[in-house]
């Protein structure tokens, strides 16, 4: 083979890594943004939030295995459930701790993790599972390459779900309400805002994108029990190199991460994709603790 | 919190000699003839309570929340496999992964500073998931006995050393972190990293240099917390990336403090009793042990966030208070 030749291979590769990174990286945007939206309000991490992106995949997966609805057609089921879920428990259960302090908050969390973690253990096996959808092997061309249409699924549904959000902080009334609790919860009350209702409301939004990310990343990549961390870790990285309170932040964020772990798969080993994704993290920590776009 | 010094008087002597017979006593257990599940049990015992001790002075304490315990419990584990391996004795193994432990902490603590709160409880676990995938993955060909990827090592001094050993290190270790945190709480570092706790930027303004009391309050959690891990890894003989990197290293303590109570020493010490019994007895039900365990730090979490503390005043309120509240 020719310089040219190898040159060329190499440069196709890494054209088609980048793209897939960029599109990867529309997904695990979705994986943080439901933990920046909990940290701005309340200002606590939900530790349980990669095991409620589990409890996504997992519930699609018995929906799909059972019912034989499809992924895509769950969502619209998945989505309010998540969102009840999430008010619910933050209403009636974790309001609770939350007011006593942030340890007690991180300690539940922590334990609510362990406990799913371990049910999805004994419910589902602790063997990988994956959504199998006859839409699962197509691939779309694009002039010289072909890309999987899983991985444009995910970045295009990711963008609506962000889109989405951005526009209802912005225009409606709760979304205002959540912007000024953020700001300042007790001002926001002296407002006449119900903060527990709105932090409720905030804790069930997190809920809903992570329903949302478990779908979409289950039908990209196999999941076991035990990956719960690996997405909890992904959505922190999210949150540190976006910064917080930006949906372009956050969509900054998850593509880095989705890059570096996309190029280290394709021209290292895939073995270390993620450990070299959380290395970023804590590189860029060290470097930069306000974000990548935080001043 | 005030900590104020007590000269050692008559009186104070009075109070401490029950204390110094419960020590005489532990250590003359393994000479009594008690059985071997005691022995087991106690060896349990002084490891979590050094482990709860250092995660209660560094999360009462200090302010630092940290959820990567496992991550030194591993690496000292490890590092005690491939010492061992290499025909060291146990002693100085497990000295060394104390120290690789603190090594390890230091190199760390340069990112995880920048970060407070809940974002340092989470960082502190993305770096243990971090190291658990280092130690997963890393398998080359030069080094294949001393790592086996996800299969773990196992520990050859196990075989010959004998389990009162491993009794009088535990126990060496246990008290030697109490003392040492009544020194260090009483002294310039601790009141401190008290200070530093409370407000950091006030602490900064007075003079206080942050960063390196810091980095000192966590050198000293990371060696006591390496030691212990080594310690149980001796006492367990097997070490693998996904129990020795496992949240559960973190469950243990946390759970031992939210019931013996945050920011005390004492606590703790009632915590990891409790945490202890019901560690074995659980350790045959696997995958249900961990749920349980989850099951009661929420109840704690709900029911009384003060630990055993707020259990008392809760009985209290219900027998005592009722008339005292009739007189206000």
């Amino acid at each position: 083979m020719g310089y040219e030749e190898v040159l060329i291979i190499l440069l196709t590769e890494l054209a088609e890594a980048l793209l897939y990174g960029c599109l990867l990286g529309g997904a695990y945007a979705v994986i943080g943004i439901g933990m920046s939206l909990i940290l701005g309000v309340m200002d606590v991490m939900n530790i349980a939030h990669g095991e409620f992106i589990l409890l996504g995949s997992y519930l699609a997966y018995s929906l799909l295995t059972t019912f034989g609805i499809d992924p895509l057609l769950s969502l619209v089921i998945l989505a309010p459930t998540f969102f009840v879920l999430g008010f619910l428990l933050q209403r009636f259960g974790l309001s609770k701790p939350l007011k006593y302090s942030v340890d007690i908050f991180v300690m539940a969390t922590l334990a609510i993790s362990t406990i799913l973690e371990n049910l999805y253990l004994l419910i589902w096996s602790p063997l990988q599972k994956a959504l199998v959808t006859n839409y699962m092997l197509w691939s779309l061309k694009l002039g010289e390459f072909s890309v999987a249409f899983v991985f444009v699924l995910d970045f295009f549904i990711s963008i609506a779900v962000l889109v989405f959000l951005r526009e209802f902080l912005r225009k409606t009334y709760l979304g205002m309400a959540i912007r000024a609790s953020s700001e300042d919860w007790r001002m926001a009350q002296l407002m006449g805002i119900n903060t527990d209702n709105v932090r409720a409301l905030t804790f069930g939004l997190g809920l809903l994108t992570a329903g949302i990310a478990g779908v979409l990343i289950g039908l990209t990549y196999p999941f076991s029990p035990s990956i719960g961390k690996a997405y909890l870790v992904i959505a922190f990285g999210v949150v540190v190199l976006g910064g917080l309170g930006s949906m372009l932040g956050t969509f900054v964020g998850g593509v880095i991460l989705g890059l570096v772990q996309v190029l280290t798969a394709v021209f290292f080993d895939p073995a270390w994709q993620l450990f070299a994704s959380y290395l970023v993290i804590f590189v860029l920590l060290a470097l930069r603790p306000k974000g990548v776009l935080g001043r | 919190m005030r900590i104020t010094k007590q000269p050692l008087k008559g009186k104070n002597l009075v109070i401490l000699s029950p204390l110094i017979v419960v020590i005489i006593v532990l250590f003359l257990i393994p000479w009594l003839g008690l059985g071997e599940y005691l022995i087991t049990f106690l060896i349990l015992y002084f490891i979590f309570l050094t482990m709860t001790e250092m995660w209660n002075f560094l999360a009462g304490y200090c302010g630092f929340f940290s959820l990567g315990q496992g991550a030194f419990v591993g690496l000292a584990g490890y590092m005690l496999g491939v010492l061992t391996d290499f025909g060291w004795s146990p002693y100085i193994a497990i000295l060394i992964s104390g120290v690789i432990a603190t090594i390890f902490a230091a190199v760390v603590s340069k990112p995880l500073f920048r970060i407070k709160g809940v974002y340092f409880a989470v960082g502190t676990l993305a770096l243990t998931e971090m190291v658990r995938i280092f130690f997963t993955s890393w398998r080359p060909s030069w080094a294949s006995p001393v790592t086996w990827g996800g299969a773990g090592i196992p520990i050859k001094a196990t075989a010959y050393i004998s389990r009162v050993e491993v009794y009088y290190l535990a126990l060496i270790l246990a008290l030697l972190s109490i003392f040492s945190l009544k020194i260090v709480l009483n002294s310039k570092l601790g009141l401190n990293v008290m200070a530093i706790c409370d407000d950091e930027s006030t602490a900064l303004s007075c003079g206080i240099p942050t960063y390196r009391y810091k980095l000192y309050a966590f050198i000293l959690y990371a060696f006591f917390v390496g030691l212990a891990g080594a310690t149980f890894y001796l006492y367990q003989g097997y070490i693998e990336p996904t129990g020795g990197f496992g949240v559960s290293w973190t469950l243990i303590p946390l759970m031992a403090t939210i019931i013996g109570g945050l920011r005390s020493i004492d606590g703790p010490i009632a915590g990891a009793l409790i945490v202890t019994i019901l560690y074995l007895q659980l350790v045959r039900y696997l995958g249900l042990s961990l749920i349980l365990q989850g099951i009661i730090v929420l109840i704690f979490v709900f029911v009384a966030p003060k630990g055993l503390k707020s259990i008392f005043e809760i009985i209290r309120k219900h027998f005592y208070l009722r008339s005292s509240r009739l007189l206000t």
